[in-house]
């Protein structure tokens, strides 16, 4: 069993398990906390697909913001009676989950910065999934463009662009093939939407301000 | 590596059990919670759907799921927090104001 395939079944393990405490628990604080764990493992599982971009963002916008959304709630409308509201786990479960994510994470690990310390990594920009490629003919338009701060900014993304384009075909083998020095697709997932899906992406900024603006006129106290 | 039906079984048994959670709980938040559940379970099956055909459009798709279940997060809290203030619980078998 390979190391994907092992971190696949543990982290689908904490995942399911957690979910199924979510669903089954009876202190809401208890029931997000699980669900963060969910969530971790999905991102996880995310990396064994060689999705590092999506990984990131769901740890941050998922666990980081929306579950804290969810907590604020949970605390400010002082659900569950006052002599439960300390969040009591039920000790089996959470700790064959603890041991369980452990494993998994230190899985990911492996396997993300395994690769990295072999000679045929391209170095720690891999992490990040920028191909080394694009940074440097970034960082030579922004010498050509003097070095001004905001041109040389824009210039460098301009730049950038074209060899994040030229390398997707090369960026989608390598997710198809496994392995390889491609460490994440992020700069093929960055040059499809501002691309193809460029007209999406915009209006997706109108709805998350039209939520906004939702959510303040709801909760605000009614005179 | 991983064969992708065993991504989209798991995807599968995760929208099962978040089904599971809106069918049967009552507490509303934990309803929302079953839903962003399920959301995820799609979004894993997105992300192994993409990767077995080989381009990105399944990710991007993601990216957008991810999106909509912020603003959704943000309204939905929001009116849990109005019904409330009026009724005093967040129990969904309560919100009973359109029984005929």
């Amino acid at each position: 069993m390979s190391g994907v395939e092992l971190a696949f079944w543990v982290l689908g393990a904490v995942a399911v398990g957690s979910s199924v405490l979510v669903v089954t628990g009876r202190n809401p604080v208890a029931s997000l906390l699980f669900l963060v764990v969910s969530f971790f493992a999905l991102a996880g599982l995310f990396v064994t697909l060689e999705a590092h971009f999506l990984a990131a963002i769901q740890i941050l916008v998922y666990a980081g913001a929306i579950l804290v959304l969810f907590l604020f709630v949970i605390m400010l409308l002082n659900l569950g009676s006052p002599e439960e509201a300390a969040v009591r786990l039920r000790r089996g479960p959470a700790a064959a989950l603890a041991v369980l994510g452990a494993v998994g994470f230190a899985l990911i690990l492996f396997l993300v910065v395994g690769p990295l310390d072999t000679p045929a990594a391209a170095g720690p920009d891999g992490v990040t999934g920028a191909p080394a490629a694009g940074g440097a003919a970034g960082t030579a338009a922004a010498d050509a463009a003097g070095r001004a701060a905001g041109p040389g900014v824009a210039e460098s993304g301009i730049a950038a662009d074209p060899a994040a384009a030229g390398r997707d075909p090369g960026a989608a083998g390598g997710a198809a093939a496994g392995t390889g020095p491609a460490v994440g697709t992020t700069a093929a997932l960055g040059s499809a939407l501002f691309r193809e899906y460029l007209l999406p992406f915009e209006v997706t900024s109108l709805l998350l301000l039209a939520a906004m603006v939702g959510a303040v006129m709801l909760a605000k106290r009614q005179r | 590596m991983v064969p992708v039906s065993h991504y989209l079984a798991l995807g599968a048994l995760l929208f099962t059990i978040g089904v599971a959670g809106v069918l049967v709980r009552r507490n509303a938040i934990l309803v929302f919670l079953s839903i962003e559940i399920m959301l995820n379970a799609v979004n894993l099956t997105l992300v192994a759907l993409s990767r077995a055909v080989g381009n990105l459009d399944g990710q991007v798709v993601v990216f957008f799921v991810i999106t909509v279940a912020a603003a959704e997060a943000a309204v939905g809290l929001a009116i849990i927090v109005a019904m409330f203030r009026r009724r005093e619980t967040v129990d969904v078998a309560r919100f009973d104001l359109l029984r005929g």
